[in-house]
């Protein structure tokens, strides 16, 4: 066996065999240590204590203390633990995925009776059982023939299909809490028992199709949320609660803003209350443009896939694009044209039809643009995620020279528009190029060294983003932080 | 180069964080109606129409209400609506051409004569980048 060396973060190095387990290091460093760990990060990915360790590496042990390692632990092995208490109670459900989302998780179930709230006191309690029992979370790597038949013998379809999407080279890797077994890549905790049981509460039950898929059968996803202690577990149930009283679609209904209906999804009906700030809001901005030098404009609605194409939108946005045929008179073929889903393509047509010469710039061209955007219907969420909607659109045409100072006066501009509304915390995040993108890798150089030295000149504070801009360029994300503390 | 801002996102989007950031209590110069103007007794109508005249005038914009209800029922509604300043006109009020002044989130009543409320009101409606 070969000798490798980690390295802790405090910079001391320890040898071991090739092979240890993560949870053995623990065990080495300190007794108490390991018997607190509940995961490790190793070169930075957030490792099982059971996997062993074959190559040199950088090594940290988690305890409870971590909070992002521990909360992802407590949320992951909630889900199995839940699963598991979901087929201990009725041991005909099929289970199929439950992953960790923001504030807890969820679990897709096929069952033929649907759950009601009272089941979720049931299944609470049935996990609670499972936590004091403090049962050990065991792993284990599974031949694929193997498991597709243990899965059959038990009547768990949607694990065979889940099992025939790994790829061939990947190894099944499998979990078991207590005597109960999940296919999952983990990492989980040590045992059951680390989980506070104090901390988590199932929230809601849903309708989701299998695999997202509308064709796809209809299946039961029941939610929860878990934190690493019941005091934040109160804060976020306070939060929600909070959230609850004044949530928009309640308020806008209450107050007859507007409403929206099945026959046009995330299409906004205004009515006459809610139109009113609509345009009280309009009128504000009109103002605060017209002082800062910008230009209106309208563009079309409906424009030729042309020049969708030449923009790059046909090729990298066509699923979020409403297309538009229509039989032309004496035409052979249909014509195809989109709804415009961002004003940029047709605000560059006007810029083209006028420029004279580079004394004209600056040029700030701004549209009150309609734009629509197909969006899945899981993603809508009352007027604040829509698919028709109007943005305070502008394009700023400039030199290299001039972006440094556009670029302050719009923080300028920015910040008394939000402080004007009320808004007078928010902060920056830079934003670059993502996987899926138009141009070339010496374009985007250029255009992320621009912004990021634009910024750092302008003074403002800002966190990175990887991967988070627009296709079309790198950009700066203004996160409004509102009267509850949440951010939008 | 081009430099693409934007500083609300989208209208829909921002009204609906608006609406939550204030529990739909809008700041005065966003409110749909500025002033709901409830008549206490049927005598009391011609003046809640010339309060509403007189507002309207200063492009406030108001809403009456002269049912045949009782004022308590009145305010819980333009509670409800959110409307932020709400003016109960009874016989007092029409005798000496006063108002009660009833502010959203407040217990209290205040009584202003008209021509004071007008007066402050002109300054309360305006647009933050318009004070």
């Amino acid at each position: 066996m070969s000798q490798i060396t980690l390295t802790l973060p405090d910079g001391n190095q320890r040898q071991y065999e090739a092979g240890i387990s993560a949870g053995h290091v623990a065990m080495d460093i300190a007794t108490s240590l390991g018997k607190k760990a509940i995961s490790a990060t190793v070169n930075d990915v957030h490792w099982d204590l059971q996997w062993p360790i074959e190559e040199d590496c950088n090594i940290a042990i988690n305890t409870m203390k971590d909070t992002k390692p521990a909360l992802e632990l407590v949320r992951h092995d909630l889900a199995h633990i839940m699963a598991r208490a979901v087929q201990m109670i009725w041991p005909d459900v099929q289970v199929t995925i439950g992953p960790v989302i923001k504030d807890g998780w969820y679990y897709d179930f096929d069952r033929s009776e649907p759950f009601t709230p009272d089941d979720l006191n049931v299944i609470e309690k049935k996990m609670k059982e499972i936590i004091n029992n403090r049962d050990p979370i065991k792993t284990e790597i599974w031949n694929r023939v193997q498991a597709i038949q243990h899965y059959q013998n038990n009547n768990e379809p949607y694990k065979v299909e889940l099992i025939e999407t790994i790829p061939d080279n990947e190894p099944l890797r499998m979990y078991w809490h207590g005597d109960w077994q999940d296919l999952c890549r983990g990492p989980h905790l040590q045992h059951t028992g680390q989980i506070p049981a104090d901390s988590f509460k199932l929230m809601s039950i849903a309708g989701a199709y299998w695999r997202g898929d509308s064709k796809n059968k209809m299946l039961q996803r029941i939610y929860g949320i878990a934190f690493t202690n019941k005091e934040d577990l109160k804060a976020h149930l306070n939060l929600l609660e909070e959230a609850q009283k004044r949530d928009h679609r309640k308020l806008g209904k209450e107050m007859s803003l507007f409403h929206m209906q099945e026959e046009a999804p995330g299409m906004v009906f205004w009515h006459p209350n809610g139109w009113m700030i609509y345009r009280k809001l309009q009128e504000y901005m009109q103002r605060k443009l017209d002082k800062s030098g910008y230009l209106e404009v309208k563009t079309p609605q409906v424009v030729d896939r042309k020049l969708w194409e030449a923009s790059g939108h046909w090729d990298k946005y066509q699923e979020n694009m409403f297309i538009v045929e229509v039989d032309e008179e004496g035409a052979r073929e249909k014509r195809i044209n989109a709804l415009k889903p961002m004003n940029c393509p047709c605000h560059v047509q006007i810029y083209n039809q006028g420029l004279k010469s580079y004394r004209d710039l600056p040029l700030r061209m701004t549209e009150f643009g309609a734009c629509h955007r197909y969006e899945p219907s899981g993603a809508m969420h009352g007027i604040m995620r829509v698919r028709g909607f109007v943005q305070d659109d502008a394009h700023i045409f400039c030199t290299e020279t001039q972006i440094e100072s556009e670029t302050k006066s719009f923080v300028n501009l920015l910040t008394e528009v939000y402080q004007d509304l009320g808004f007078h915390k928010f902060h920056i995040k830079f934003s670059d190029r993502p996987k899926k993108r138009a141009g070339a890798d010496m374009v985007w150089d250029k255009a992320e060294d621009a912004l990021l030295k634009a910024t750092q000149a302008a003074n403002c504070e800002y966190e990175l983003n990887p991967g988070e801009g627009a296709f079309y360029g790198p950009k700066l994300e203004f996160v409004l932080t509102d009267a509850i503390g949440r951010e939008w | 180069m081009i430099l693409h801002r934007a500083i609300l996102g989208s209208f829909e989007r921002f009204i609906g964080i608006l609406i939550e950031e204030n529990s739909g209590k809008m700041p005065l110069w966003l409110a749909p109606q500025q002033v709901a103007i409830a008549s206490i007794i049927t005598d009391a109508n011609t003046f809640v129409d010339e309060i509403g005249r007189k507002l309207t005038e200063q492009n406030i914009r108001v809403v009456l209400d002269k049912r045949n209800e009782k004022i308590g029922y009145k305010i819980r509604e333009h509670s409800l609506a959110k409307v932020p300043i709400i003016l109960a006109i009874g016989e007092q009020e029409v005798t000496n051409r006063t108002v009660a002044v009833r502010r959203l989130g407040h217990k209290t009543t205040e009584t202003l004569s008209l021509d004071d409320l007008i007066s402050s009101l002109k300054t309360d409606v305006k647009a933050p980048d318009q004070v």
